[in-house]
């Protein structure tokens, strides 16, 4: 448990407590749910500016800028899925809670300066793309899970094709930050895959991902259960590249800056 | 030209199945860590999967109508395709054909280790033991810096150092300290609390006060490190005579914290056909020289200052490059294009 005195602590209990709020007022489906939301939003991008300014660099180094970051993303790209796929929802500021959670409570605030590896005009797409893909795919297993719940017909069939729109947006970020990784790690490393245990949990995501978009063409239309789960173990491996793989000593590699 | 829904099943049900090995091979080669998976993905019952990859790829482009007329699904799969044949031609086995095809040498991943002011074509095995060859070109290190962040204003490192190694030697341990934390130093009854610090980023020395306590006498000591010392010591037994199971060594060990390294910078002449080209190389800005890039990997002081390159062949790095480049595009040109909203 990582408790923040600080000013940036600060900005982020706040983005936290108006996110809650936001959720308590209805999420995106009231105006003063909005609105409240919209100024947690507002919170965290001070928060990631706060945390830009005094470290010198785009703070996306680790693990705690990582998930300060998506606490700032979530907003723009909940009014995105809400005009693409219509899945605006009262939940929506609960996953800025989820993201912002960790930033907030568990990960240390302490700045460390960008080491060579990561001075790179690569660094900032390639994570910022991967962030994107990772909550609109988070939304869409939220939309998947709902398959495995007691609902009528309709409203799988619209969970369906909301998850499946949302998977449509976050693959092709979840493809291109990949392929920037590959490129940054040609120009750093000498190779552009060096099958280091991060890469290797990264393949493994985009392949289930990959592998969902052609079950669709190949299960049976009926087997919508199999192709929720498959948004649903998507995303669990995205959890796993995220926290375990990052923080087990189960998987020493290339990528151990992240923390 | 049309194939039957039974050949456009099977097509389907193998790229489906050759996906989900590839995640169960991934997750299983994750566990490997880095050597061993590069081992195991360049095996040959797994040359035989990239291989039934590629044919499963290329048969989608003659059964599928959809992948030959739909540009970002074909350029997502074509990319697929693209970035296992660039792989191929870069591996090991493909270097070796090609030398065998057209002579020279057989170099396609390499170490060239260099002094400051020396002029070298040679390449190394990772141990830096084996002779692999020379390059056709040679090398000359100009210079060599390591760029450090300026001093921060960084909490510096205590540790309580003994002579109880297991095998009697020195040893230190890291202190978690924290200013006005009690804290007692590993295998004694002595306790410590930090009351003031100074930082490597203020003006004057690196200092620590501290206040230590045991057995009901408690004793206030400031340790200083000079500015070109690596650290500090405080021994404690002399404070503490009256603690018989206290080792002599025993001893507060003040460290300035390691400097963050900005950057490492070699400078080179490249002597090329008896041209000279000079060039810097850093992390993220390899030097590219007659096929080769060459990257900064590692330096060392010891006899003298050096810098060692990783010297990589870019042979079917363009292929990949391409199938990188549709690979991208496919996804977007496939998914995000706007779409018209259908009624309920």
């Amino acid at each position: 448990m990582s408790v923040k005195t600080s000013l940036l602590g600060a900005l982020i209990y706040t983005a936290l407590a108006l996110y809650a709020a936001a959720f308590a007022a209805g999420g995106a489906r009231r105006r003063a749910g909005r609105a409240l939301f919209a100024a947690g939003f507002v919170a965290a991008v001070s928060a990631v500016a706060w945390r830009g300014l005094s470290t010198g660099h785009i703070p996306l180094q680790n693990l705690f800028e990582v998930f300060l970051a998506m606490g700032a993303l979530i907003w723009p790209l909940a009014l995105l899925w809400g005009r693409l796929a219509g899945t605006a929802s009262r939940s929506d500021p609960w996953i800025g809670i989820a993201m912002l959670f960790p930033a907030g409570f568990v990960f240390s605030e302490h700045p460390r300066p960008l080491p060579p590896a990561l001075q790179s005009p690569l660094f900032v797409p390639h994570v910022l793309v991967y962030l994107i893909a990772y909550i609109l795919l988070f939304k869409a297993a939220t939309l998947a899970f709902r398959q495995f719940r007691p609902r009528p017909a309709d409203d799988w069939h619209a969970a369906e094709r909301s998850a499946h729109r949302l998977a449509e947006w976050g693959y092709p970020a979840l493809m291109l930050g990949l392929l920037l990784g590959a490129w940054w790690g040609k120009l750093a490393w000498g190779s552009y895959w060096h099958w280091d245990p991060k890469e290797m949990w990264a393949l493994a995501t985009w392949l289930i991902y990959t592998g969902y978009f052609h079950a669709r063409t190949t299960l049976a239309p009926e087997a919508r259960r199999a192709r929720a789960a498959l948004l649903l173990a998507g995303f669990a491996a995205i959890v796993l590249t995220l926290t375990w793989v990052n923080l087990s000593r189960l998987f020493p590699g290339l990528h151990s800056y992240a923390m | 030209m049309s194939f039957g829904p039974e050949i456009q099943r099977t097509v389907r049900w193998c790229a489906l199945a050759l996906i989900f090995i590839g995640v169960g091979l991934s997750i299983f080669g994750a566990f490997l860590g880095a050597e061993r998976a590069t081992e195991l993905f360049t095996s040959a019952p797994l040359v035989v999967y990239w291989g039934v990859f590629a044919l499963t790829l290329a048969a989608g482009f003659v059964v599928f109508a959809r992948m030959r007329r739909d540009v970002g699904l074909a350029a997502m799969h074509l990319g697929f395709l693209l970035v296992i044949i660039g792989f191929a031609l870069g591996s090991e086995a493909a270097h070796r054909w090609a030398v065998a095809q057209k002579g020279g040498e057989f170099i396609r991943r390499a170490y060239l280790p260099i002094r400051v002011g020396s002029t070298t074509s040679t390449v190394w095995d990772q141990s830096l033991r084996r002779d692999l060859g020379r390059l056709p070109f040679a090398v000359r290190l100009d210079s060599f810096e390591v760029e450090h962040y300026p001093p921060r204003a960084e909490r510096p490192s205590l540790f309580f150092g003994s002579m109880a190694g297991p095998h009697g030697e020195f040893r230190e341990l890291p202190l978690n300290w924290k200013r006005g934390r009690t804290i007692r130093l590993p295998g004694t009854a002595i306790r410590i609390r930090v009351l003031e610090f100074t930082t490597p980023a203020a003006a004057g020395p690196l200092s620590v006060r501290v206040a230590l306590e045991a057995g009901g006498v408690t004793r206030e000591e400031t340790i200083v490190c000079a500015p070109d010392a690596p650290f500090a010591s405080l021994t404690l037994h002399p404070l503490f005579p009256a603690i018989r199971d206290l080792d002599r060594t025993a001893s507060l060990l003040l460290a300035p914290p390691a400097p963050a390294v900005r950057t490492y910078r070699s400078r080179v002449t490249v002597i090329e056909e008896g041209r000279e080209r000079t060039a810097e190389i850093l992390v993220n800005r390899p030097l590219r020289v007659g096929g080769y890039r060459l990257y900064q990997h590692s330096w060392g002081e010891q006899p003298e200052r050096h810098s060692i390159f990783l010297v990589v062949s870019d042979r079917g790095l363009g292929v990949v490059y391409a199938g990188f480049i549709l690979l991208g595009a496919g996804p977007v040109l496939l998914y995000w294009r706007p779409r018209r909203r259908t009624a309920p």
